[in-house]
């Protein structure tokens, strides 16, 4: 871990839990609500003995009292595979010289790492980059593995134009986290928004693969409010893109802005995936906190 | 400090000016900054026009302006300790035959002619350039040569003398005192006018009264000759006690050649109207000539040539050169003998070609050094002088550059410098254009 840069998070988000929206299908025993029914002590409902149940499930007081034969089900438990998928595009990397934003989803990326690992499901990384492979961490529940996220995390430099739809196409965890700012892509419509079809049908695609996929939006304060006085505003991923923004173009640009960042939460929301805002200057604990809470992250 | 080339300055002053109006109301493209939003920024034109006030990047614009400044001063070619006035004059002074008064002539020239000036002195060929004292002294004593005087030769003494005083002074005025009389110029005077590059003034003095007589002719001949009718639509008709010209269509007489004794300029001109008059004129082998030219008259005509005139100076000449009249000097006036033998039909004699050459014919005797072959008129040649000169001054700026680039000593420092504050521009341009994203 890079110097003490990440204590005082691991410690503010020590003891959060972050259970799985939905009662998670077959998997190993874990702390995640599942849909299978086991002999846990957290009691759930009684069934008829049918043919082929183990005699020694049968609740033998209820037969005595109602001479029928009767199941006892419990919820089961079970583990919850979560996969870190953070953006490493030029526009991540901004504001210089801070990078604010790629730093915010750095320590948000590894606050829910911990917080997952915490509760011991399985935790990966995958970073997409643009000249080299991709950095990947398959899923892990050892000890070390949040040093390793952070590790690999402080390595990369983020910059170019990464495809972050395909990497999402081979990842079979059953929890996705996205730390993207949606601009990763080119923009192919006039309101901009065309540009991130691409990460979200993959993302379709993976919900209906019956994984949950949580997308943390991490925008810049800057973005919202650009410095004052006029500038030729260039996108740092296509400079073909460069617009004079001045006083009188201001108001526009924030007007289109924000619809743009309404469009992507319901678009988001509407395909079945958790949609979260993340603004630089927020501290990351409390991002991770927004995150995990269920319903504040689901329409 | 003088400029040898002062416009040069005033242009760069505009310049700089306009730097400085271009600097006040800049069309500028504002600081570029990457924004990973900027897709969300409405497209417009980069560019807007805005008014600075107070300015900015005061240091730019003191280079710029300076730049401006400075290269026209090179160009503008200043000389710190000017060699001589900023005007010489080079005075062409006419000596020759066709001024009238010679002493008016020359204090038209001493009255041009100041410290550090030259005089040319010219009648058929130029003198040495005179200075100071001794072109005082010329003009004091200024000789009258009795030939004709050539402007070409004049200009061309101008010239040379031109080139000593441009080491010497900033400009060269060229000052031409004389009549312009149509003999003083031939086909090189207005190439030579052509190829000064500076100023030309003429002053004009009044011409030898007698070198404009008024010609009239007595004609001896037959009632039915056919010069009669030639002179009287020339306008030349005289009769025995008023005409200075005598026409005799036969050989001259013992009478004839007393008549011209007698008087002053007196022309006696001997056009034998056939071959038997004049046997010993005969040519050996006659043969046909397409045209003559007397004086710049010209008449184009097929003519018989049957005679050669006797030996003389040649006033007129066949197409292919030959002598068609000669003239030959007899007390103050002259003789003047004309082999053309005229046709028995047709109306050549009545065509204003043949008028002209009659009056050339019977002109005022020749000087000697006169061209006999081309004369245009007085009144254009005087005209075309100035004209030539107005055309010349606008040519006189790439003239100058050309021949004077290297007078200046400090222009190519000047120069250097406005380069290399050219060059300290990029540099602090580029500083300029940097902002922290």
């Amino acid at each position: 871990m890079r110097g003490s840069g990440y204590g005082a998070l691991l410690d503010a988000v020590r003891g959060v839990r972050w259970p799985a929206r939905r009662p998670v299908g077959s998997a190993p025993p874990g702390v995640h609500h599942s849909r299978q029914r086991g002999a846990s002590s957290e009691f759930a409902e009684y069934r008829l003995y049918r043919q082929g149940d183990d005699p020694r499930r049968i609740d033998w007081r209820l037969l005595a009292r109602s001479d029928r034969a009767y199941l006892r089900l419990a919820t089961d438990r079970a583990l919850f595979t979560t996969m870190v998928v953070v953006d490493a595009s030029a526009s991540m990397a901004w504001p210089e010289p801070t990078l604010d934003k790629w730093r915010l989803a750095v320590e948000t990326a590894i606050g829910l790492a911990a917080v997952a690992h915490g509760q011991g499901d399985p935790v990966g990384l995958l970073v997409p980059l643009a000249s080299a492979p991709p950095r990947l961490l398959a899923p892990r529940t050892r000890r070390g593995v949040i040093g390793e996220i952070a590790r690999a995390l402080d390595e990369v430099v983020p910059g170019g134009t990464p495809a972050l739809a395909p990497a999402l196409q081979a990842i079979t965890a059953r929890r996705i986290v996205l730390l993207t700012d949606l601009l990763g892509d080119p923009p192919t419509g006039s309101g901009g928004g065309e540009g991130a079809e691409p990460l979200r049908d993959a993302a379709r695609a993976l919900i209906a693969r019956d994984a949950e996929v949580q997308l943390v939006h991490i925008v810049a304060r800057e973005e919202l409010e650009p410095p004052g006085g006029a500038m030729l505003a260039t996108d740092p991923e296509d400079e073909r893109i460069s617009r004079p923004l001045a006083a009188e173009s201001l108001a526009a640009y924030q007007r289109a802005f924000a619809a743009w960042r309404d469009e992507m939460a319901h678009a988001w929301r509407a395909a079945g995936a958790g949609y979260a805002m993340a603004t630089t200057g927020e501290s990351a604990p409390r991002v991770v906190r927004r995150v995990v809470d269920p319903r504040a992250s689901v329409a | 400090m003088t400029w040898l080339a002062p416009w040069f300055l005033a242009g760069g002053v505009l310049a700089a000016l306009a730097v400085v109006g271009a600097h006040l109301l800049a069309r500028h493209r504002p600081p570029r900054a990457t924004l990973p939003t900027a897709r969300f920024v409405p497209a417009s034109k980069p560019v807007s026009s805005t008014r600075l006030s107070p300015p900015s990047d005061r240091a730019l614009l003191a280079l710029r302006a300076l730049a401006c400044l400075l290269v026209a001063a090179a160009f503008a070619r200043p000389v710190l300790a000017p060699r001589g006035g900023s005007l010489a004059r080079v005075v062409v002074l006419d000596r020759s035959h066709a001024v009238g008064d010679h002493a008016a002539a020359a204090a038209a020239a001493r009255a041009e002619l100041r410290a550090g000036d030259l005089l040319v002195l010219f009648d058929s060929a130029a003198g040495a350039p005179l200075e100071g004292a001794a072109a005082q002294g010329a003009l004091a004593s200024l000789p009258s040569t009795p030939v004709a005087g050539s402007l070409s030769a004049g200009l061309a003494a101008a010239m040379r003398a031109g080139a000593a005083l441009r080491t010497r002074a900033d400009s060269v005025e060229l000052v031409v005192v004389s009549p312009f009389a149509a003999a003083e110029h031939d086909a090189a005077t207005m190439r030579l006018r052509d190829a000064w590059p500076g100023r030309v003034r003429l002053v004009d003095v009044a011409p030898r009264s007698d070198s404009l007589p008024p010609a009239t002719v007595l004609l001896r001949a037959a009632a039915d000759d056919p010069l009669r009718a030639t002179i009287v639509l020339a306008g030349l008709e005289g009769d025995e006690a008023t005409a200075n010209r005598r026409l005799v269509r036969a050989r001259a007489s013992a009478g004839d050649s007393a008549w011209v004794r007698a008087g002053t300029g007196r022309v006696l001109v001997e056009w034998p109207a056939d071959s038997a008059s004049a046997a010993e004129w005969r040519r050996e082998r006659a043969d046909s000539m397409g045209g003559v030219v007397a004086r710049g008259a010209a008449v184009v005509a097929p003519f018989a040539r049957t005679r050669r005139p006797p030996a003389g100076r040649a006033v007129a000449r066949w197409a292919d050169g030959e002598p068609m009249a000669t003239e030959t000097p007899l007390g103050e006036g002259c003789v003047r003998r004309v082999a053309l033998d005229l046709p028995a039909s047709g109306d050549l004699v009545l065509r204003p070609a043949m008028q002209r050459l009659l009056r050339a014919l019977t002109g005022p005797c020749a000087l000697p050094g006169e061209d006999a072959i081309a004369l245009p008129s007085r009144g254009n040649e005087h005209a075309s002088i100035e004209r030539a000169g107005a055309a010349a001054s606008s040519r006189a700026l790439a003239r100058l550059v050309g021949r004077d680039g290297g007078d200046s000593p400090l222009a190519p420092w000047l120069l250097a410098f406005g380069a290399l504050l050219l060059v300290v521009e990029l540099f602090v341009r580029d500083r300029a254009r940097q902002v922290p994203a």
